[in-house]
């Protein structure tokens, strides 16, 4: 058979059943008639086996072949769907969605033994055995890792049997880059035994020797509490859709992007200077030249522009895992999974998000019985939505648990000074930005507060990397919003440019609302402030000059651009208006006194630096 | 007692780096060998209590020699000197019996801690 001709159509239809069974699996968990989906899943599952079996990938249709021997156990009711047989299902969905992966890549099945061996276990689960899971993190500047993993494992079978080997044994050798190493271990020797071994290896930063218990289900290892609620895979980044698609290596993207970027500035030279040569037929070619590089600039841009579903859809099975490892019951709810995003920016807000929804989970959402007890639905409630606006998207995390708890955060920021000793209360901008400032965690206790810095300042810091915003809402017993409002795309904005002295700075053009002549508009003063009223507005007014440390100067002439972001704004006073022009914005290192301000760096089409200023850190 | 050692390299430089990092930390350079030969032929006449094994040599590549001194002395210690990129080379110079490797360019603390894995 001709495979090649079908396997698009096994990609798609395979990774559709791989979804459906994640989501049966999530019902089958929820529900409560588990049966009710062992049905949907013994069909996706048949379905699988059946067309593995045809394109001849002999590993995938074992897996789905063992798989639907215990569920056919459940449907006729001799097992039950117990904890270790959902994960193991889990488990087999995740093998299955990596090996078809692996083979659209390169036609070669993964490793299917530790997802067998999953269910070897469950099936004789009555029978206890000596197995242990060892798992070895290698130091990372350990040279020739695969090499090293090899010893390892050398190592190992001088004291038992080695089996179930991630990543598998016989690409060991191959591997350049490696972390971590974890195989099943079948010895009769006490644990530490197996670490001191292991360790003698060399360039060994930990081993983490677990007992498999009789269940099959791995014990959780007490110790390291974050390791285990970290996803086990670090999040993809653009993996293909469905329709047809060529593979491009994410760095070529980068440079053609990068290249783009410059081509646009260059463009930017050639006009100005075939305008000052006032050129007719020069003008007309860079015109021409100029309308290409438009066209190339949105396709390079359109090439990079992937559904949030591409990194959001493990979010479901993350909130899942994380919610059972902390015995919390979590509705979750994702909306907006196709809205298109920009690579760089999903891949780089992946972690963050992860962030938030493990902090929420841990922190916000409380106890079914505290819901119970507060007149709340027993389930926790959490939702990320994705919404388009103007040319950004908003990334939403709104969970229904208990809020902030601002008291705790508040004693807190006074005693570490963070606030003045005399604060009563912190709003919801003060409160994000203590939380930001000082990595403090939203949870009462002050031992969890300092023992666990939760990222939010890694979520701000990426946010305002990225030319975006952050902004909290959080209401006691009624939970808490985030919301981080993003560029669509990446590397190139469009963005107003306004001087002040002798020095241009680029005001993002998502966050302009208006511009006006400081002479045109009505001028106030309200509590010592300095506001301009627009219609029915009172805006505060911000000094650029001030802002970037030059001396205030009232000149006759003043421009004053409106700045909006979330629903806070603000009119910046700056010398004098310039052009819209599209920057390549150029990420920069906070290095210098006051770089708070600026979210990064551009080259003007004259050749000349200038930053871009951070709205967010105005408002 | 010192420990001994036999360094096999085809390059003076490597030879001289080696000797001095080892010696700096008290061995006895008791022998050097240009090719997988030569290494076997002094092994065999110096018994030395290590031997740093370069991986590419003239002759017989270091990979055999270490195949031909295991074969007669199942207890040798033998670590390999490897470049980067050589990562198959070093495998297969593990799987014929060397105990450990270190990575050109040499850090004298990197190549310690393998000969100190090695001898213990």
């Amino acid at each position: 058979m001709d495979t090649a001709r079908y396997s698009r159509l096994f990609q798609s239809e395979g990774r559709e059943l791989v979804s459906r069974l994640n989501e049966s699996l999530l019902a089958l968990e929820r529900d409560a008639d588990p049966l009710a989906h062992v049905q949907a899943l013994f069909r996706a599952m048949h379905t699988m086996k059946g067309m593995a079996a045809a394109m001849g990938y002999g590993s995938m249709a074992a897996v789905a072949h063992a798989a639907e021997e215990v569920l056919e156990r459940l449907r006729e009711g001799s097992d039950t769907p117990d904890e270790a047989l959902v994960d193991a299902l889990f488990a087999t969905a995740d093998w299955l969605e990596s090996a078809l992966e692996r083979v659209a890549d390169d036609d070669a099945e993964p490793d299917a033994s530790p997802v067998i061996a999953l269910f070897v276990r469950v099936a004789e689960s009555a029978n206890t055995n000596s197995d242990r899971r060892v798992s070895v993190r290698l130091r990372q500047d350990a040279p020739l890792a695969g090499v090293r993993a090899l010893m390892l494992l050398q190592a190992a079978r001088k004291l038992g049997s080695v089996r179930a080997v991630v990543p598998h044994e016989h690409s060991l050798g191959d591997l350049q880059e490696l972390r971590d190493l974890s195989f099943v271990f079948e010895s009769a020797c006490e644990s530490s035994t197996i670490d001191l071994a292991l360790r003698s290896v060399g360039d060994v930063e930990g081993v983490r020797v677990e007992s498999i218990s009789p269940d099959g289900v791995q014990k959780l290892d007490s110790l390291l509490p974050d390791a285990t609620l970290q996803p086990k895979t670090p999040l993809p980044g653009v993996r293909d859709a469905h329709t047809s698609m060529a593979r491009v290596e994410v760095r070529r993207l980068d440079s053609l992007m990068a290249l783009t970027g410059e081509l646009v500035i260059a463009r930017g030279h050639l006009i100005a200077r075939a305008t000052e040569l006032a050129d007719a037929s020069l003008l007309a070619s860079a015109s021409r030249l100029s309308r290409l590089v438009g066209e190339l600039q949105e396709e390079v841009l359109a090439t990079r522009m992937v559904q949030a579903g591409m990194v959001f859809d493990r979010f479901p099975r993350f909130v899942r895992d994380t919610a059972r490892k902390l015995g919390k019951n979590v509705e979750f709810v994702l909306d907006g999974r196709e809205i298109e995003l920009d690579r760089a920016l999903l891949d780089e807000i992946g972690e963050p998000l992860i962030h938030l929804l493990r902090n929420a989970v841990d922190h916000g959402l409380e106890a079914a019985d505290e819901r119970v007890r507060a007149g709340k639905p027993a389930a926790g409630r959490l939702t990320v939505a994705v919404v388009r606006e103007r040319d950004g998207v908003v990334i939403r995390v709104s969970d229904d648990g208990r809020g902030v708890n601002r008291d705790a955060v508040l004693a807190r920021a006074r005693a570490t000074g963070l606030v003045p000793a005399e604060t009563a209360e912190l709003s919801d901008d003060d409160l994000l930005r203590v939380l930001a400032a000082s990595g403090l965690s939203t949870r009462e206790s002050v031992t969890e507060l300092s023992g666990r810095g939760v990222g939010v300042d890694a979520v701000v810091t990426v946010a305002s990397r990225l030319g975006g915003t952050v902004d909290l809402k959080t209401t006691a017993g009624q939970g808490t919003i985030w919301s981080l409002r993003l560029p669509a795309t990446l590397a190139i904005v469009r963005a107003l440019l306004a001087r002040v002295g002798n020095e241009t700075y680029a005001l993002p053009a998502t966050h302009v609302r208006a511009t006006a002549d400081l002479a045109d508009i009505q001028k106030a003063t309200v509590r010592g402030r300095d506001v301009i009223v627009l219609g029915e507005d009172v805006l505060p007014v911000v000094r650029l000059r001030e802002v970037v440390g030059l001396e205030r100067q009232d000149l006759l002439h003043q421009d004053v651009v409106v700045l909006a972001a979330e629903d806070r704004r603000v009119g910046l006073l700056v010398d004098e208006l310039l052009v819209q022009e599209e920057i390549v914005v150029k990420p920069f290192d906070a290095a210098r006194e006051g770089a708070r301000l600026f979210s990064g760096a551009t080259v003007l089409p004259s050749g000349e630096p200038a930053l871009i200023v951070d709205v967010g850190s105005l408002l | 007692m010192k420990h001994t050692v036999l360094i096999c390299d085809d390059a003076i430089f490597m030879r001289t780096m080696v000797g001095d990092i080892l010696t700096q930390n008290g061995f006895d350079v008791i022998g050097e060998a240009e090719t997988g030969v030569q290494a076997i032929e002094q092994y065999d006449r110096l018994k030395p209590d290590l031997v740093t094994m370069d991986i590419v040599m003239p002759d017989m590549g270091g990979i055999d020699a270490v195949r031909e001194i295991t074969k007669r002395d199942p207890a040798a210690r033998i670590l390999m000197c490897s470049a980067m990129g050589q990562q198959a080379l070093v495998v297969e110079a593990i799987q014929a019996g060397a105990r450990d490797f270190v990575v050109k360019p040499f850090q004298p603390s990197r190549v310690l801690e393998a000969v100190q894995r090695v001898m213990s």
